[in-house]
């Protein structure tokens, strides 16, 4: 590597040897022999790529470029060899030399293997002079070839003239296209350009679809390409269809044009515009079909009466077919009682007449006759004269029949109108023209029917009226139905106004019903008037309720004060008297004035009493969920603290729990303890049982005794004020207290009732409705 | 200045009632210097004189007025509304004593301030112990408030 190294480092460096003329014995003529060969060498070899290179940028078309400069390279070198050899005389620079030799070998190696390459192609390359020969060659023939392309371009124009004069007739007369066997289009005439509106260029290329009307079926089209394709002239009447939409008929002639094999290369077809012609069929085909499928029965005959023509309508009429009809006479649809008609009608059809709208009657086939409207208008043939008639009969027996039928509803409706007593009825066209108007208040509201009927409303009422009404004519024709309230002269009026609609819900006629309502009117003033009143003495009730309830409880006010205080004066003085005149007094005056004060205090009591059940009249009650059970004992232990009795046994089962007034029902508790226990039987233990139960939505309270019980005779009087069941002697009492409870049960929403058999104790029962919200709480 | 020496100042139209009245309070030597009077409005012209001088001059002061309700002319109710608006005199103890025991009489009578209410019972017995109670509690018992000077 050292070696390597150092060769490249010293590549120029010619130290190392001496110059070659010191090497070896040179003569000045060999040495410079030598120099000036390899000079001349060199140069030579210079100038060879130069040339080269020169010469190949010139050309244009030259190739093995790549060869050639391999080529130059490959000289190039060779001289540079050449060269140092000849400057080693003076500076011998062998390092040097050596790589170029190296470089000139890769070269020339690197040509040798392109040469293998390109050189046999290089060589085929024909020589000039055969070149030359050729075209000499090839100068001759195209000598000959252009005189006889002269004789040839003579016949040409010759026959050229001939066929454009064919091609301008053609072109004039026809509408040509040609297209290639595929069917594209590739020639077209003005003829075909105007006819189908399209620019030539717009047709070029494309196939004949671009025209195709769609009229024609598939199989009339596969026909066409069927016949052409095995090279047969085809013809036929062809749509099309022009660019702008419309269509056109053309009498069509394609040709085909057959190869050597005798297979179409191309097809010219030639067409013909019979558009008109087609539209003239067409007409008359549309109008025969017209006549045709009419319903109406169309037919035609001669002079003598023989039938010329029978369409479908005539057959579907009268029941004889075309076959049957054809050739006859006329008079077998005649009935004979009528042939007189047939005579007048030929008469007047002879001189040119018409006849229209003639009603009258025609035998069928079957015999069975049918009303029928006919028109007979003359026929002409082309020199004008009359040659027979045609006819057109229409089968009027339904619609004679439907006229029947709205005459007879019209008088149905007529007979409604009039007979709706209190009212007017008017049916309205759209110009407000009265179409009917029945009645039996038109007068009384200021109108005769012979002014109205047939005439509009603008003409037949009067301006004021008119103004009125035009805006609701307006409303109800558009499809709106409503009431108006008026008041006409003495009358009051409810109109209401309904649109008519026909089968396709557009409104046709109005209809208007005026309905006189002054009596209902006057019943309904009436009514207003005596609620107004009726409201009136409600105020005024209440305000005397209200003065009532004052005086009620001023005189409760009084009632209680006033009345109290002579009670205790009276028991007041008799006790003074008792007291400090005690020694006075014998025993009689003594039980007297007791009997004083006891009675003083009794009517104490019951004034007490009294205020206590006016007072509920007035209170509220205020509903709470109360606990039974704890409102029970507080009772009890209230009544026990006076009684002074034989120790009760009071027997309390759990009690349902009640929505009511607490201190209310306080007061119900008590009065029933206090009554079990002052009734209960002289002697005995008192036993009172307390329960409740569920009764549907109520609850059902329950005071058992065995006390002295009652007579079930007078059990409806055990509830009233001061009502009492037993002497003031026997049981002290006011007779309130079941009253008070009554009535506190009752603003309760509850019941109240006793049962009972004397001697054997007494049940008293109470409910309350049951709130479910209770059981939940 | 008689008037100071006035402990119990009885407002009662009728007289059998009064008569009761002072007769429970004999019974227990509460009457003593007790002042009767049978009308409203004369009990008003007492209470507030309308003459200047002898306005000037007011130091009545006892310590107890019993006021009935029902009485002619000005009612009970409208004594104690004055007697408990004037500064002078809402410091007096007033109990009222009387046969209502309607509810919107109590309430009223407590609104404007009333001290006690008492209704007469109808027993006599019963009459002369509530007396007599409320008679030895208010001029006994009970601790007057200083005169105002």
């Amino acid at each position: 590597m050292k070696d390597i190294a150092d060769f490249f480092r010293q590549l120029i460096d010619s130290s190392d040897w001496p110059p070659r003329w010191h090497c070896g014995k040179w003569t000045e003529f060999h040495g410079w022999l030598y120099i000036i060969s390899d000079l001349l060498i060199w140069s030579s070899y210079f100038a060879i790529p130069v040339v080269i290179i020169k010469y190949i940028s010139r050309k244009q078309d030259a190739r093995f470029i790549r060869l050639y400069f391999l080529f130059a390279a490959f000289i190039l070198a060779c001289g540079a060899t050449h060269f140092l050899d000849a400057v080693a005389f003076w500076v011998p620079l062998y390092r040097l030399s050596a790589f170029v030799r190296l470089i000139t070998g890769l070269i020339s190696w690197i040509t040798v293997f392109y040469i293998v390459k390109y050189l046999p192609m290089a060589v085929s390359l024909r020589p000039v002079k055969e070149l030359e020969q050729e075209i000499e060659h090839r100068q001759k023939a195209e000598e000959k070839f252009t005189s006889l392309n002269a004789e040839l371009d003579s016949i040409v124009i010759k026959r050229t003239a001939e066929i454009s004069d064919y091609k301008y007739a053609l072109d004039q007369s026809s509408i040509v296209a040609i297209t290639d066997q595929k069917g594209t289009i590739r020639h077209v005439n003005d003829n075909f350009c105007r006819i189908s509106r399209y620019s030539r260029e717009e047709l070029i290329g494309q196939d004949h679809r671009i025209i195709n009307s769609g009229f024609h079926s598939k199989a009339f089209i596969r026909d066409l390409w069927v016949t052409i394709a095995n090279g047969k002239i085809w013809k036929g009447e062809i749509k099309n269809r022009a660019k702008d939409g419309s269509t056109y008929w053309v009498d069509t002639t394609i040709v085909p044009f057959l190869t050597a094999e005798g297979k179409p290369h191309q097809y010219i077809a030639i067409r013909a515009d019979i558009t008109e012609r087609k539209k003239a069929e067409e007409k008359q085909e549309l109008l025969a079909s017209i006549i045709n499928s009419s319903d109406e029965a169309i037919f035609s005959i001669s002079l003598n009466g023989l039938i010329t023509s029978w369409n479908r309508g005539a057959s579907n009429l009268f029941g004889y077919s075309p076959a049957e009809a054809l050739g006859k006479n006329i008079s077998m649809i005649i009935a004979p009682n009528l042939l007189w008609e047939e005579d007048q009608i030929i008469k007047k059809i002879v001189k040119g007449e018409y006849v229209e709208q003639y009603i009258t009657e025609k035998v069928r086939k079957d015999g069975s006759m049918v009303h029928v409207s006919l028109n007979v208008a003359p026929i002409r043939d082309d020199d004008g004269k009359i040659i027979g008639a045609a006819r057109i009969a229409r089968n009027i027996t339904a619609q004679l029949n439907a006229e029947k039928k709205v005459r007879q509803s019209e008088k149905i409706y007529k007979t409604i109108a009039s007979s709706i007593p209190g009212s007017v009825i008017c049916i309205f066209d759209p110009e407000y023209r009265y179409l009917l108007i029945e009645g039996d208040i038109l007068g009384k509201l200021g109108y005769k029917k012979e002014e109205l009927l047939g005439q509009k409303a603008e003409s037949a009422l009067s301006p004021e009226s008119y103004s009125f009404g035009k805006p609701l004519f307006e409303r109800v024709f558009r499809g709106e139905a409503f009431s108006v309230e008026r008041r006409v002269l003495e009358c009051d009026t409810l109109t209401r106004y309904v649109p008519l609609k026909d089968e396709n819900n557009v409104v046709c006629n109005a209809m208007i019903v005026v309905i006189d309502i002054t009596e209902l009117k006057k019943a309904q003033n009436g009514i207003e008037e005596l609620n107004v009143n009726l409201e009136n003495k409600v105020v005024e009730r209440t305000e005397q309720l209200a003065i009532a309830n004052k005086e009620l409880e001023a005189f409760t006010y009084s009632v209680s004060h006033d009345l109290r205080a002579p009670l205790r004066i009276i028991d007041g003085f008799a006790e003074i008297l008792l007291n400090d005149q005690a020694d006075r007094l014998d025993e009689e005056g003594k039980r007297i004035l007791g009997i004083i004060t006891n009675n003083a205090r009794k009517m104490g009591q019951l004034i007490d009493d009294l205020l206590n059940l006016s007072h509920l009249g007035r209170q509220e009650i205020i509903t709470t969920r109360v606990d039974m059970n704890k409102l029970l004992k507080l009772a009890v232990d209230e009544q026990l603290l006076f009684y002074k009795g034989t120790e009760p046994q009071i027997i309390a089962d759990h009690l349902l729990p009640a929505s009511c007034d607490h201190n209310l029902m306080l007061q119900v508790w008590a009065n029933f303890i206090s009554n079990a226990l002052k009734y209960s039987s002289k002697g005995t233990k008192p036993v009172i049982h307390i329960s409740s139960r569920h009764s549907g939505n109520n609850v059902v309270y329950s005071v058992s005794d065995n006390g002295v019980g009652f007579d079930m005779k007078y059990a409806d009087k055990l509830f009233g004020v001061f009502q009492r069941l037993h002497k003031a002697a026997e049981f002290e009492g006011t007779g309130v207290g079941l009253a008070l409870v009554q009535r506190i049960i009752v603003k309760h929403g509850g019941k109240v009732w006793a049962e009972s058999e004397k001697g054997k104790g007494s049940q008293f029962y109470f409910s309350l409705p049951f709130n479910k919200q209770l059981s939940l709480t | 200045m008689e008037q100071r020496e006035i402990e119990i100042l009885l407002i009662e139209d009728n007289p059998d009632e009064a008569e009761l009245t002072i007769r429970s309070l004999k019974k227990h030597n509460l009457a003593n210097s007790l002042m009767h009077l049978d009308d409203g409005a004369d009990a008003l012209d007492f209470l507030f004189p309308q003459k200047p001088s002898a306005q000037s001059n007011f130091h009545f002061n006892p310590k107890l007025i019993l006021l009935d309700l029902k009485l002619p002319k000005v009612t009970g109710l409208e004594i104690l509304r004055r007697l408990k608006e004037d500064d002078r005199t809402k410091m007096i103890p007033v109990v009222v004593l009387t046969s209502s025991r309607e509810e919107q009489d109590i309430l009223e009578s407590y609104k404007l301030g009333v001290n006690a209410y008492i209704v007469k019972p109808v027993n006599f017995e019963s009459f002369t112990r509530a007396v007599s109670d409320l008679g030895l509690f208010w001029l006994l018992r009970n601790q007057p408030p200083p005169l105002i000077a």
